[in-house]
């Protein structure tokens, strides 16, 4: 019958506190460690999903919601830029400009977001297929690990895209269907959770029912010099776009136009040119050999941009001079998602204040159950002493059974925070587009443990001085 | 063998008890009588290493218990002393014979088989594995008495172990007391006010 035996028997000898202090005491655990793996998951996923984009280029509006919506696809577009006001971030001559990824966006399949861009959407966030290709020709998809999971959808399906960010029947597409002819691996980042096509594919299922305006040239009077050559170009090549948009069915034919009027008129855009197209040098139909700064007055909802050098002091007055002197809007990710983390941090540091109360209360349960069944067993510790035991062995029994209410608190709390985290984890992942591992353990879990540990201990320390200063003779003379 | 000498304990200055010298050998038995109050349980608890005397001595086999440090007399005591109370006070979360263990434990040993023998000896084993709490008075007192048997101690205490019992149960735990203190060879001291014992044994003294 050793100590720890006897702590351990006494504890469950009284299964009605046990039970009160463990309810309170796993409580203030799991909602700490829950907070802990939200906060852990999301900042990762910020993380992950940062991809080394340096801005974003986009309509007006809240530059927060901007952020959210292309680069992780939660909330909805500011709006959308032309192309033809867009053109010297799309340049990839761009002599401050590492790699530009444009993004269309405003239908889904199944709540899951139909993105057009082109390939180097992969390079941003290391993907790779899994099976199949990369979507090349007109409605063709190539879909995101968990899009495949989801939605059942794998090589070779058809699907019709529903208009709008959720998922609504009504809103079909009926006219144009796509077809999945790639999955992704798994990244980890936001990649999983989108449909990605061609932006050409985008705008054609558009453009069935939405005509375009003509836009008057704009004057990008703070680009740099090399930008305004692009631009001019961009409002030449106007007329042409005109005719050719609403004939979008004939790809052949508008593809055609547009690479004559690139070789015509600038030696640059030529160059652009090849380089989108280069895989692909004898499939001229295929919609990546398709440039977009040949439809200036098309559409697209952002630019996510990495620069050459993110410390250059022109790139890093970039953005503010684009606010300043364009009708896009551009943001810097770090700062938008820092200010987005303020915000959201007064709220979880209110839970935590409330996680942290609760474990400070089940402290003072179990400080208050140990104390009360001193007076209860004050007999049993004088026998204690009698049949031998010292004072430190009466001082240690109820340390351990502090610590040990302490221990299985904390495994019930962990347990809990993470089946908490399982039965959230499909409705969080719909609401933040990432998928939360429920079964992720964690460093921080160990320093929980040592917390708990700590506070087990210190909630028992009294009563155990208490024990250790039993007067036996005192005790057993009371009879 | 047991012996005191001088005993004194005060309470406070003026609260001043002395008592009578006591030899007792070991196998023998010995009887400490007297009114409530006059410091029979003060005896008991010096002779137990419970309460330590202002004055005096008390020798277990020709050395002073009280020469001991007070940080290894828990030790001592658990190891050469067995003591019976007039309540038997057990811990509740355990069965009986894992309070025979924990006084085991407590007391160094290490002998389940004792445990089944003092059990059997003392028609307890049926009621081994209850909990103390469903244990009649008698049964109690029983497992108390094999309790203080479980380290083969070299003195046994009992306070008042009778006044709790009827006649039946009362000669029934006394000769039980009897039997085990001599078959373990320990000096047995009974305090008690029980007149019903004052007729078995001769070695006795009265305290004022």
């Amino acid at each position: 019958m050793s100590l720890l035996r006897l702590a351990w028997k006494n504890i469950i000898n009284n299964p009605l506190n046990l039970l009160l202090n463990i309810v309170l005491f796993a409580l203030g655990v799991g909602l700490i460690n829950f907070l802990f793996m939200v906060n852990d998951q999301l900042a990762e996923k910020f993380d992950n999903n940062l991809a080394g984009i340096d801005m974003v280029i986009g309509a007006k509006g809240s530059p927060l919601q901007m952020i959210l919506c292309n680069m992780y696809h939660i909330d909805n577009p500011t709006g959308n830029i032309q192309i033809g006001k867009a053109k010297p971030f799309l340049n990839p001559k761009h002599p401050l400009i590492k790699k530009s990824v444009p993004l269309s966006i405003g239908d889904s399949y199944k709540g899951y977001r139909i993105v057009g861009t082109d390939y180097s959407i992969m390079e941003l966030y290391n993907a790779e297929l899994e099976q199949g290709k990369k979507w090349s020709m007109p409605l063709e998809v190539t879909i995101g690990s968990i899009v495949a999971k989801k939605t059942g959808l794998k090589t070779g399906d058809k699907f019709f895209s529903s208009h709008g960010l959720v998922d609504d029947e009504d809103l079909e597409h009926e006219h144009s269907a796509f077809r999945v002819v790639g999955v992704l691996n798994n990244t980890g980042s936001v990649i999983d959770q989108l449909i990605l096509t061609s932006t050409k594919s985008v705008w054609d299922v558009h453009n069935h029912d939405e005509p375009v305006a003509e836009t008057p040239a704009t004057n990008l009077s703070n680009a740099p010099p090399v930008d305004e050559t692009t631009h001019e170009h961009g409002s030449e090549g106007h007329d042409h776009e005109g005719q050719n948009h609403n004939d979008h069915d004939d790809k052949n034919h508008e593809h055609s136009a547009h690479e004559n009027d690139a070789h015509g008129h600038s030696t640059h855009d030529h160059g652009a040119h090849d380089h989108a197209g280069h895989d692909h040098a004898n499939e001229e139909d295929k919609v990546e050999n398709i440039n977009l700064l040949d439809y200036p007055e098309e559409e697209i909802t952002a630019i996510l941009i990495q620069f050459k050098n993110r410390t250059n002091f022109q790139a890093l007055n970039m953005p503010r001079n684009i606010n300043a002197n364009t009708d896009l809007q551009a943001a810097s990710p770090a700062i938008e998602i820092n200010r987005l983390y303020d915000m959201v941090g007064v709220g979880t540091r209110a839970l935590q204040s409330l996680a942290f109360l609760i474990s400070f209360v089940s402290a003072l349960s179990i400080f208050i159950s140990l104390f009360s069944s001193l007076k209860r067993r004050k007999y049993e510790l004088a026998l204690i002493r009698v049949l031998g035991g010292s004072p430190s062995k009466l001082f240690l029994l109820i340390i351990l059974e502090g610590i040990i209410l302490a221990i299985i608190s904390f495994i019930v709390g962990i347990l809990l925070s993470h089946v908490a985290m399982w039965v959230m984890a499909d409705k969080m992942s719909e609401a933040y587009k990432y998928s939360f591992n429920p079964w992720q353990w964690d460093i921080k879990e160990l320093y929980l443990l040592v917390g708990a540990l700590v506070l087990g201990f210190v909630a028992s320390i009294i009563p155990a001085f208490r024990a250790y200063r039993t007067d036996i003779h005192k005790t057993l003379s009371k009879i | 063998m047991l012996q005191t000498l001088q005993l004194e304990h005060h309470y406070t200055v003026k609260d001043k008890i002395t008592f009578p010298d006591i030899i007792c050998k070991a196998g023998d038995t010995f009887l400490i009588l007297g009114q409530s109050g006059v410091g029979k349980t003060t005896l008991l608890h010096i002779l137990g290493g419970l309460l330590r005397p202002t004055k005096g001595s008390v020798s277990i086999d020709g050395k002073n218990m009280y020469d001991i440090s007070a940080s290894k007399m828990d030790a001592y005591r658990g190891h050469y002393i067995g003591i019976i109370f007039q309540q038997a006070h057990f811990v509740q979360a355990l069965t009986v014979k894992e309070n025979l263990l924990l006084a085991q434990q407590m007391g160094g040993t290490s002998d389940k088989n004792k445990i089944d023998e003092l059990l059997s000896s003392l028609n307890i084993d049926h009621k081994a594995d209850k909990y103390p709490e469903n244990l009649s008075q008698g049964e109690k007192q029983r497992a108390a008495i094999a309790r203080a048997l479980v380290n083969n101690p070299k003195i046994i205490l009992a306070d008042e172990p009778t006044s709790a019992l009827d006649d039946n149960n009362c000669n029934e735990v006394v000769q039980l007391l009897e039997q085990q203190a001599k078959e373990a060879n320990a000096a047995l001291i009974i305090v008690t006010h029980d007149n019903r014992l004052t007729e078995i044994f001769a070695n006795q003294i009265i305290l004022q």
